[in-house]
């Protein structure tokens, strides 16, 4: 580690040019850290985004939606009034995160990048994501691990603001090393270990994070992140839930986190319509909803030894939070 | 790699390389041992201290992110042989016991009381969540903080 350099990028351009095989992205650290002391990555080269003018800016507006930079703090993010005012689930779903100590440090894109918190893995214990040939977790201690979408790695992705994110249908925007920009949906971002075991995102080497966009189209409507822990503080989720609805169609996104290798979205179209008429909401017609809704969200999921209890809590925190919207 | 950056309100100048935490820089090159060197990964709080005003966790700070920024440790909350209000409500309340967590409980709260000066129950485990007591003096922590806020609400005669 003694030959770790560090360059302060001054631009997302200058910065993905630098970003050769052995460099690796720093922001925060508040995860990096902890992964270059255990050893479990060994780059050559930190390239620092955290000076790069305008990267933590965030610019929120009605008609025009968010606009936040990779290097944006949770903590100035759960802050953020416009955020607050219009995308409640996400203001939610950054304060949610750990402590305010890394709050203050960590940012929305090395949040959305950061890496799995299996135990085995971080331990340095050699599996799938280490570049083993097993899942020592699968069958031992399975009780964090994935009810959707795992195999051959189980590891549940950590992120809270992602759930959000995804539910608000969110847009990244990445800088290439040659200079270039795609932008990405953030469903498309993500990937599963069946597609690919040494990283979660369809970042291609080279490839950055410079800018997260929430489309204006969610701005203001109803929409909660909700997140069950086994402590109050400081601790991951067990199983969360991003609810956000469309204001023309009244239908809802639904996104759960803890749950499976990314955050999950919810198929909208194999969900039924909720029970709105003219005349309001019936409080009993829109109990059973949530029931059903929350029925048909956890279809196809799959519980391993240990880990059935997250099916019930997913299921119990998607009808709970429904059930705020009962009455108009 | 050259870093410049204030520690307790004095200019200081390193040569530190990437892999060298802000509590390493603090303890090894700074002789400021008061920030805590516990977990070393982010899970305790021992280690905090004020980064531009706000509590964060040194140890999983690469001190090249301080660049040009402003640290404030334990030592440097109160002049030489003085004592700061939060020390002497935690002295008074008796709010520790073995004493390790102390440093990054009273800067935590140092910042809380900055930000509120009437902090509520809320505010105050937001703030205080992030710093952990192994000897469990909680209630006694909460008590010295609450009567900090209700003594600066009454110093301002509200
Ligand atoms: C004690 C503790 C508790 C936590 N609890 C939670 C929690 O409850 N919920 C939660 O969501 N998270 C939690 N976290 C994780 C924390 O939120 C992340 O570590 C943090 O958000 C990462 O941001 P960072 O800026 O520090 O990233 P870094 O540590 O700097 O980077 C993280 C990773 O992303 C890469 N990266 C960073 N920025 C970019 C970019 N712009 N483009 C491409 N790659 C990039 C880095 O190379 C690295 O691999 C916790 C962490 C700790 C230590
Ligand atoms: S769940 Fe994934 S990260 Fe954990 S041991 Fe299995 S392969 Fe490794
Ligand atoms: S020593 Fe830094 S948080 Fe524990
Ligand atoms: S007083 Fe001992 S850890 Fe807090």
């Amino acid at each position: 580690m003694d030959s770790l350099g560090f360059h302060r990028a001054s631009s997302f351009e200058e910065a993905a040019g630098l970003l050769h095989s052995g460099a690796a992205v720093l922001a925060g650290g508040t995860d990096l850290v902890p992964l270059l002391k255990d050893g479990l990555v060994k780059p050559s080269l930190l390239v620092f985004i955290g000076d790069i003018p305008g990267a933590a800016s965030i610019s929120v507006t009605r008609r025009g939606g968010a606009r936040i930079g990779a290097a944006a703090k949770l903590t100035d993010i759960a802050n953020n009034p416009g955020v607050r005012r219009l995308f409640p689930a996400l203001a939610e779903a950054c304060r949610s995160v750990g402590t305010l100590q890394i709050r203050n440090v960590a940012t929305l894109g090395g949040n959305l990048c950061q890496r799995p918190r299996c135990w085995y893995y971080r331990s340095g214990i050699a599996c799938f994501k280490s570049g083993g040939e097993s899942c020592p977790a699968r069958d031992g201690l399975d009780e964090a691990l994935a009810i959707l979408g795992g195999g051959p790695c189980w590891a549940v992705h950590p992120s809270d603001p992602a759930v959000a994110l995804l539910a608000l249908d969110a847009k990244i925007t990445i800088r290439r090393a040659d200079g270039s920009v795609r932008e990405t949906s953030l469903a498309d971002f993500y990937c599963l270990p069946s597609d690919r075991l040494d990283r979660e995102t369809r970042l291609d080497a080279g490839e950055i994070v410079e800018r997260i966009t929430v489309p204006a189209r969610y701005a203001g409507s109803p929409q909660r992140y909700a997140k069950v822990t086994q402590r109050a503080a400081w601790d991951f989720a067990l199983v969360s839930a991003a609810v956000v609805w469309e204001k023309r169609r009244f239908r809802p996104r639904i996104a759960l986190g803890g749950v499976a290798p990314r955050p999950w979205l919810l198929d909208t179209a194999r969900l039924s319509d909720p029970p709105v008429s003219r005349r309001g909401r019936d409080p009993t017609a829109w109990e059973l909803w949530a029931i059903r809704t929350a029925e048909q969200a956890l279809r196809g999921s799959r519980a391993l030894s240990s880990n059935g209890y997250k099916i019930e809590l997913a299921k119990n925190l998607i009808r709970r939070t429904l059930l705020e919207w009962r009455r108009v | 790699m050259k870093l410049s950056l204030k520690i307790n309100g004095t200019a200081r100048e390193f040569s530190v390389g990437a892999e060298t935490t802000l509590l390493d820089l603090l303890r090894e090159h700074c002789a400021l041992t008061g920030a805590k060197r516990a977990c070393d990964r982010g899970e305790c709080g021992a280690c905090t201290v004020l980064l531009d005003q706000k509590p964060v966790y040194a140890c999983i700070l690469p001190a090249l992110y301080c660049e040009g920024r402003s640290v404030i440790t334990i030592e440097g909350i109160a002049p030489p042989g003085k004592l700061h209000p939060v020390q002497r409500a935690f002295i008074e309340s008796d709010a520790l016991q073995c004493g390790y967590c102390t440093p990054g409980q009273i800067l935590s709260a140092v910042a809380l009381l900055q930000r509120h000066r009437r902090p509520s129950l809320e505010q105050i485990s937001e703030a205080m969540s992030g710093n952990l007591c192994r000897c469990g003096a909680y209630p006694k922590i909460l008590r010295a903080i609450r009567r900090l806020g209700s003594r600066q609400r009454r110093r301002r005669g509200a």
